[in-house]
């Protein structure tokens, strides 16, 4: 008698489902542990190589070996040698021996974020392979080593920062003097008045800048009619009271003048250095005192430039000049 | 008519205590009980073949072909692929029946039979399937009350001492 | 004073109870594991019930589980990957999604889930079973419910939580390669991935991920058994013991989390 088979109704393939998770469970266990000794490298054939180093402080087994950033081996072994120095067996992938030359040089990095290694180098591919069994000294390249030293600077650093911000600090004074300084500029003979500290001196070293540029405006007319002088007569310039007379007067008054206006520009030079260096350490220095020392930049180029002219116009003389060769005419 | 025989001798009992010292001295037999429910998530058919399967290491699909025919003969084929819930008092019995026969033991024990078959007048019932299954065992003892005798309404009957 | 009496009276009481719990869960593990490795437990009823367990916990969430292992995967290696790269260690970001997602994430998640689902309906189906004594009955019919119900939800569930875990740590593996080549796999070099797996997963990692992945397996299964089985034979008693199952389930998963990587790292 036929009958249908008898069978539990609700599960399909039940058989087959459950077949194909209990194959997949080895294959699955099996293949990612063999691929993840494959990808170690467990089946590839692999060359020792020994490394001598002075010191193996930071050298761990396992640690990589890594030529332009991939690793190619690792330390196997290491250990102390007779004569005190250590000897660290490693090893390589058999094909990345081919980046060993005899050139190649081996060093040990120690980052400051990440783990050790030892790097190795090949400056020249064209050399020759490194033999088997070869012994290569290992070079420490260390920038944990410098850290302690890195840390004091840090702190000197520190220490001179707290000094200089203590109230009674030299930097606190230059801040309060600064700042009378500023005050003063507000006064006046503005910024002048602030660099000297006198109202007097400061309306000294304005006339001396007007004096100067009177002095320059001359001095280029005396330039020109030199100029027509020379194209014209001889006879008239070595009159007493021609062209070279005036023009030998005029630089009297000249290298007195420049004397005067080079004292003024050396003092303020010195107090524009001193205030520059205040303000730009300063970033909460007031208001009138930064717009002050844009003054002083002003001016500072200003009186360069008068000179910068004076030299140029002196220089001109003096190579038109034709006849005194000893009464050249010095800035002082 | 099996029931009263040696095949199905019917024993009644005046208690509970009285019953439970009955079981109580029959150990070794296999009872029929309510308190011995089928595997609620599996189905009649796979209830039965269980016992085959572990005591005779038989496939599945053997088994069946073993207890198949008895259900037929029993006209219960059409609940064999149903689960307890979907059966009824008699579908159970005789389910619960069936594992204990297959298990080839010396003496079956059906006991308070009014419990596990509450629906029918049961007298008739046990009778017909014991008399079908007569060859699926050796002996089976009905454990019953003394209050229930007059339902079997049979001469031969043994009452209890 | 007979107040402070009964309340250490209590304590010891409880305390005793979770010794005995905590003793009755090891002496099923013992015997479940030496039966699985006994002959006579393997018949054609038992192989359908481990089947129809793999079938209940593995297959059955496949779908839902690949693609919750692609999408966390993805989403914690995004989130390492850009944490790494804005303080310049992205060359490392790869690592650590290998040590943390796919060593210990993926596994842990995996158990969890399971325990969530197989193993609160092991609990409730073993409690039930219990209650209304159908282990007797096969007892009484000569079946061994250790033998038909019990060894093969254990064997059913460890081979599926390590059947999850497989497919797992392999779908975050490739999205964790996915997500740091910026989603162009096919223009990395492929020596990347493989050499970082052969840097995260020496062997010893391997053999911790493995036993790992088994000792979840087995307790997912092993405790609410456990605890079913020794739960009094009351109705109302049912849910107390699916509850002790889980609490018990979560404490034991995560000892084995913790103690696996104290061991990897610290020991």
């Amino acid at each position: 008698m036929e009958r249908p088979t008898v069978r539990p109704p609700a599960l399909r393939h039940l058989r087959l489902k459950v077949g194909a998770l209990l194959i997949l469970l080895p294959l699955g266990i099996a293949g990612l542990t063999i691929y993840a000794l494959y990808a170690r490298g467990t089946f590839e054939p692999s060359r020792a190589l020994t490394l001598l180093a002075q010191d193996v402080d930071g050298v761990d087994v396992g640690m990589p070996i890594t030529f332009s950033g991939f690793p190619i081996g690792s330390v196997v072994s290491m250990g102390l040698a007779d004569d005190g120095e250590v000897w660290i067996d490693v090893s390589l992938k058999e094909r990345d021996a081919r980046w060993l030359r005899t050139s190649s040089t081996f060093s040990l990095v120690r980052p400051l974020v990440g783990g050790a290694r030892i790097r190795v180098e090949s400056p020249r591919l064209a050399d020759p392979p490194l033999p088997k069994g070869m012994k290569v000294r290992l070079q420490v390249d260390d920038a944990t080593s410098e850290l302690p030293e890195i840390v004091a600077q840090a702190k000197s650093v520190l220490g001179n920062i707290s000094r200089m911000t203590e109230a009674e600090s030299s930097l606190n004074r230059s801040l309060a003097q600064l700042e009378t300084v500023a005050t003063r500029m507000a006064g006046n003979h503005g910024m002048l008045e602030g660099i000297t500290g006198r109202a007097d001196s400061s309306q000294k070293i304005i006339d001396s800048l007007d004096r100067l540029h009177a002095l320059t405006v001359s001095l280029n007319g005396v330039a020109k009619r030199m100029d027509k002088v020379l194209a014209h007569t001889d006879d008239r310039v070595l009159g007493d009271a021609g062209v070279a007379g005036e023009a030998r007067r005029a630089m009297g008054t000249l290298t007195t003048g420049l004397n005067e206006l080079r004292g003024s520009i050396q003092k303020l030079d010195a107090t524009l250095d001193h205030a520059r260096a205040a303000t730009a350490d300063l970033a909460n220095v007031s208001k009138s005192a930064r717009e002050a020392s844009g003054d002083l930049v002003a001016l500072r180029s200003q009186v360069e430039d008068s000179l910068q002219k004076t030299q140029t116009l002196l220089n001109e003389l003096n190579r038109k000049w034709p006849f005194a060769r000893d009464g050249k005419v010095k800035l002082p | 008519m099996i029931l009263g025989t040696a095949k199905a001798p019917l024993q009644f009992v005046a208690d509970a205590t009285e019953r439970q010292a009955f079981l109580a001295s029959h150990e070794e037999a296999v009872l029929v009980s309510a308190s011995l429910p089928m595997r609620a998530n599996l189905t009649m058919i796979e209830n039965i073949a269980l016992v085959l399967q572990f005591q005779q290491s038989l496939g599945f699909d053997e088994a069946v072909a073993r207890v198949l025919p008895m259900l037929e003969r029993l006209g219960r084929h059409e609940s064999a692929m149903s689960r307890d819930t979907d059966l009824d008092h008699e579908d159970r019995f005789v389910a619960k029946f069936l594992r204990a026969a297959l298990m080839d033991a010396p003496i079956i024990l059906v006991d308070r039979p009014a419990l596990q078959l509450p629906d029918i007048r049961y007298p008739p019932f046990l009778d017909a399937l014991l008399s079908s299954l007569a060859d699926e065992f050796e002996t089976c003892w009905i454990v019953d009350y003394a209050w229930n005798a007059p339902l079997y309404d049979r001469p031969h009957s043994g009452t209890s001492a | 004073m007979s107040a402070i009496g009964d309340f250490l009276v209590r304590r010891t009481l409880g305390f005793e109870a979770r010794l005995r719990a905590w003793g009755n869960v090891a002496r099923f593990t013992g015997a479940a594991v030496s039966g699985v490795f006994s002959r006579d437990t393997y018949n054609s009823a038992t192989r359908e019930v481990i089947a129809r367990q793999i079938y209940f916990t593995a297959w059955q969430i496949l779908g839902g589980y690949t693609a919750f292992a692609a999408v966390l995967s993805l989403v914690v290696t995004h989130i390492l990957a850009n944490a790494a790269r804005d303080v310049g260690l992205y060359d490392y970001a790869l690592e650590f999604t290998f040590r943390l997602l796919v060593l210990e994430i993926v596994p842990l998640l995996t158990a969890l889930f399971v325990a969530l689902r197989t193993g609160a309906a092991i609990s409730t189906e073993v409690s039930i079973m219990r209650i209304r004594n159908e282990m007797g009955a096969l007892e009484q019919a000569g079946i061994d419910p250790m033998k038909l119900e019990l060894i093969p939800r254990v064997i059913g569930g460890t081979v599926s939580v390590l059947c999850l875990t497989v497919i797992g740590v392999t779908v975050s593996v490739l999205c964790a390669h996915f997500v740091i080549t910026g989603y162009r796999p096919w223009n990395a070099p492929s020596a990347d991935l493989q050499l970082m797996i052969g840097k995260v997963f020496d062997p010893a990692a391997m053999a911790a991920l493995w036993s790992k992945a088994f000792l979840f397996g087995l307790a997912v299964t092993v405790i609410p058994i456990a605890e079913a089985i020794h739960a009094p034979r009351q109705v109302h008693f049912a849910p107390i013991a699916v509850l002790h199952g889980m609490v018990r389930l979560f404490l034991v998963i995560m000892l084995i989390e913790v103690g696996m990587l104290v061991i990897r790292y610290i020991a």
